[in-house]
């Protein structure tokens, strides 16, 4: 792959390009559903190529393509020079990039037992016990599981002399219960919503979660969750379970610190921020409890990697510190943009076809000194909300609305009645000052979200957001009956 | 450089699915090779910043061992990744518990509608012409709104080739092109939208897009506070687009009808909405993405969803109509038992007012270029959150008077629809739907925010 490499920088520094790189990618794919008995999905999937970046008078050029061959190499060199030319016709300021040390070498992140050699039998089973258990309750109408694996080898080279190999395996798995009723529908989901809980790991990430152990429950809340009460609404006190603040967090500062965001690069499809430039190092985004950094190389994370896709270390930095703003998640383009003296190493792409954009890595929200039983018995009337149902956020990170799985009521410290179709909505300042407890180590935890989705053509992001439950005071829950 | 493309054409795209088929040891296998060339520009004020191309070719194989389904897909169409891919399919197939429901693969039926899906135009539109249109765009844009004005967005061409073949007789070939624009125009404070998609590029007129979204920006300016609670609306159609999106996420297939998910489930039959409102699905319609057939080689079928406002059906693929013993309304996405149907070509029928009519009957509303980040909070009743965006303005006796800062609106849409008082006399085309402007009336805004 070097050769294959060096002879397709050659070829675009020959037409032109003060600066290019290559990456190869390689992913391997598999995914089981189960659904009611039945197994819904097998599939499995390879898929391979390489794509091209080139500066060429000061503007950039990405071609790509499954077929890796010399003669391949050559003619998407020469297609990305010509497209970077093109971009010159229309361009603004040349393109100017923070520096980045050479590396060379090979990166590979441990996983203990190999997803894709356990026996699919071994797979599927798990997800059918969990599915026959879930269907012991003759309340559920749809039991479904889920398992999903990735490796991940990338190949990155550039005009600059690096020469990065990397593989990376992924996996997560998930179950939910569904219970209908004279039109309601009500769900749970174990670990978490949305597909599950993902890691940097092997099968053992999948054993860990025990999902059979937690079958029934879920069940059983599902069909609770039809004669609860609807979550009453006005100002209160909530406390927010690990997977629905790990999506806080994603929504509400993972986005609006991404700097080709906050530069207009997403103006027309995602949005901006209102972490404007100017707030850096001044704007008071949290209470002085909240701090949060973006943490690429935590052991374990969705997000962590050892480069990234533009051969920047992996590193952690700051973002909220004792509440205030503190940085960006920034490429090397964006960090020169800024006046930063390096990129913060957070270019990252979905795949060889894609050009890498500014993504988040693992944005963790600091563990705090309280721990859940405290925080409970520390809240006189409020509600424990916990899983994601729905989420809203606008154009600039400011105005939010998540809906929840089910919610607890607190009363006098003590958790009591469920409601169901909670929902809580805020401004993301306002909500973060109202922070007044954290939970500490034995709380927090690292949750993976594969499906986070920016750019165009689509990309499709897998981050990390490390938390532990927290309080928030005061918080406008509910919207309608 | 003038964009040149080489289709890969029907008789190799054919003979690889034949090749995989042959090579594919159960009882019925089905064949996807889709090819794909796509070009995409993006642009912030005013100058390119992303320029892009890919060119992929990908196979997916379906093997099918009674009621025992496995997939597998590849972009490596070497003689051996292809039959690789065949026999891990079919091992996949082998190893797996019955889906009870499983009634096999879809046969040849129907005759393919006649639709026209490739155009020239689009697929001669190589980066040099992409950059230009940039270029006029913007200049269309400063001279509707002046030298502030600046354009951020994508234009985007997608060039596709479809095969698929399956053991029972189906075998199918499409070329297909897209032309897509989306911008944003920044005037000062203010912000306005237009987006355009299309088959044939030539009919899309990027100037007057990018003068849309510059006179909106230009109005956009000095937004002030208003109090969430009912207002009558009147959405533009990218906004009723978004709404019905939604609206087809929360139960227009027949699986989450079948489950009981739905709010078409119980209403079959029923007014669910006003009598005004009439939404169907229909591949051969050319002012959209027709298409003639779907994910599984079935013709596609034009199917009534609500019509007049009552609920009539949902569309099916070959794995939901098989449950319920009947055909396939040829709305399968990608094989018929891991994906559910979705209606991909959706059609609001057009009413008989104008924006202006609307605007001019409403003694205080607001006007409402589109929505943003739009989510499910409940299915049965199709409750839905989301964000104005782009372009929000109050309407007071009969007048759009000023720009208002964006909105939260959480309602059921069963519930807006049927407040519908009006619609639009012409209808915007979306990615898969097209939909005229509306007006609504108690359309509920729940909390707003500062910009």
């Amino acid at each position: 792959m070097r050769e294959f490499c060096q002879q397709a920088l050659d070829a675009a520094k020959a037409l032109g390009a003060s600066y290019a790189d290559v990456r190869i990618v390689r992913r391997r794919n598999e995914a089981i559903e189960t659904r009611n008995g039945a197994v819904d999905r097998l599939s499995s999937s390879r898929d391979e190529g390489f794509g091209i970046r080139a500066i060429v008078n000061g503007a950039w050029g990405f071609a790509s393509s499954s077929t890796i061959s010399e003669e391949e190499g050559r003619r998407v060199a020469e297609l990305a020079v010509r497209i970077a030319l093109a971009s010159a016709s229309v361009s603004g300021a040349p393109v100017t990039l923070a520096p980045a040390d050479v590396a060379d070498g090979r990166f590979l992140m441990p996983c203990r037992r190999d997803p894709f050699d356990v026996p699919l039998e071994e797979k599927i089973s798990l997800l059918l016990d969990a599915d026959r258990l879930m269907r012991a309750n003759p309340g559920v109408g749809i039991a479904e599981g889920s398992m999903e694996f990735y490796r991940t080898e990338t190949v990155f080279a550039s005009t600059e002399g690096s020469y990065i190999e990397q593989e990376k395996t992924e996996s997560g798995a998930g179950i939910v219960a569904t219970a209908i009723r004279n039109g309601d529908v009500q769900r749970r989901s174990f670990p978490c919503s949305m597909g599950g809980d993902f890691g940097a790991a092997g099968y053992e990430f999948v054993e860990d979660w025990a999902l059979t152990d937690q079958a029934e429950r879920i069940a059983a809340e599902a069909v609770a969750l039809l004669d609860a009460p609807v979550c009453p609404s006005g100002a209160m006190d909530i406390v927010l379970e690990g997977s629905m603040l790990a999506l806080q967090v994603h929504e509400s500062c993972g986005h609006p610190i991404e700097l080709d965001r906050v530069f207009g690069s997403e103006a027309s499809f995602a949005g901006t921020s209102f972490l404007t430039p100017e707030k850096l190092g001044e704007f008071q985004y949290g209470s002085e409890i909240v701090s949060i950094a973006a943490d690429a190389t935590a052991p374990g994370g969705l997000g962590s990697f050892f480069y990234d896709d533009e051969g920047v270390a992996a590193e952690r930095t700051d973002i909220v510190m004792e509440g205030v703003f503190r940085g960006y998640l920034s490429s090397r383009e964006t960090a020169a943009r800024l006046g930063l003296k390096a990129s913060g190493g957070a270019m990252r792409a979905d795949g060889w076809n894609r050009i890498p954009i500014v993504r988040m890595t693992n944005i963790n929200l600091e563990p705090g000194d309280w721990n859940l039983e405290e925080i409970i018995e520390d809240t006189a009337n409020g509600l424990y909300m916990m899983d994601v149902k729905s989420w809203s956020i606008d154009d600039k990170r400011l105005n939010f609305q998540f809906g929840q799985e089910q919610a607890y009521e607190i009363r006098d410290g003590q958790l009591g009645q469920v409601f169901r179709n909670p929902t809580y909505a805020g401004i993301t300042y306002e909500f973060w000052r109202s922070c007044d407890a954290i939970a500490g180590d034995d709380d927090w935890h690292l949750w993976g979200i594969p499906n986070c989705g920016k750019g165009e053509p689509m990309q499709v992001g897998h981050v990390g957001h490390g938390v532990a439950p927290a309080r928030f005071r005061n918080v406008q829950v509910g919207v309608i009956k | 450089m003038s964009g040149s493309f080489d289709l890969r054409g029907e008789e190799q795209l054919l003979r690889i699915c034949r090749e995989a088929i042959d090579q594919c040891p159960a009882e019925q296998a089905q064949v996807t090779v889709t090819a794909t060339d796509r070009g995409l520009t993006r642009f912030a004020g005013s100058m390119i910043h992303q320029n892009v191309s890919e060119r992929d070719c990908t196979l997916t194989v379906k093997a099918v061992n009674g009621k025992r389904v496995g997939f597998a897909s590849t972009n490596q169409l070497s003689e051996a990744g292809v039959r690789e891919t065949a026999e891990l399919a079919a091992r996949f197939a082998a190893s797996l518990p019955e889906t009870p429901d499983f009634r096999g693969l879809p046969e040849p039926g129907d005759a393919y509608p006649d639709v026209a899906t490739w155009f020239g135009s689009t697929a001669s539109l190589g980066p040099d012409e992409r950059a230009a249109q940039v270029a006029a765009m913007a200049e269309a844009a400063e001279s509707a709104a002046g030298d502030s004005a600046r354009l951020s967005g994508s234009l985007s061409q997608t060039l596709t080739e479809t095969a698929i073949v399956n053991s029972l007789g189906i075998e199918v070939y499409l070329p297909c092109s897209m032309m897509s624009l989306v911008t944003v125009c920044q005037c000062g404070e203010g912000v306005g939208y237009a987006s355009a998609c299309g088959r044939d590029a030539a009919k899309l007129d990027f100037a007057a897009k990018a003068r849309e979204a510059a006179d909106v920006a230009r109005l956009n300016v000095d937004a002030v506070d208003v109090e969430p609670g009912e207002y009558d609306v009147v959405l533009m159609p990218y906004a009723v687009i978004n709404l019905l999106g939604n609206l087809r996420g929360c139960g227009l297939d027949a699986l989450r009808f079948q489950e009981g998910r739905s709010f078409m489930s119980v209403n079959i039959g029923q007014k669910i909405v006003s009598e005004k409102f009439s939404l169907w699905d229909d591949g051969a319609d050319e002012r959209g993405l027709a298409r003639p057939f779907d994910g599984e080689g079935v013709a596609k079928q034009r199917v009534e969803l609500i019509t007049e406002g009552v609920a009539r059906g949902v569309v099916y693929d070959s794995y939901t109509a098989g449950r319920e013993g009947r055909e396939s309304t040829g709305h399968g996405t990608g094989g018929g038992l891991n994906e559910r149907p979705a209606a991909m070509n959706m059609y609001l029928g057009a009413g008989g007012a104008n924006v202006g009519e609307m605007i001019a009957s409403t003694s205080k509303g607001l006007l409402i270029t589109r929505f943003n980040y739009t989510n499910l909070l409940r299915e049965t009743d199709a409750v839905v959150t989301g964000m104005t965006r782009d372009g929000t303005f109050l309407i007071e006796g009969g007048k759009v008077t000023r720009a208002v800062k964006n909105l939260r609106f959480t309602e059921s849409l069963l519930r807006a629809f049927w407040n519908l008082e009006s619609l639009g006399s012409e209808i915007v085309v979306g990615q898969g739907i097209a939909a005229p402007a509306a007006k609504i009336r108690g359309f509920r805004f729940t909390s707003g925010t500062e910009f």
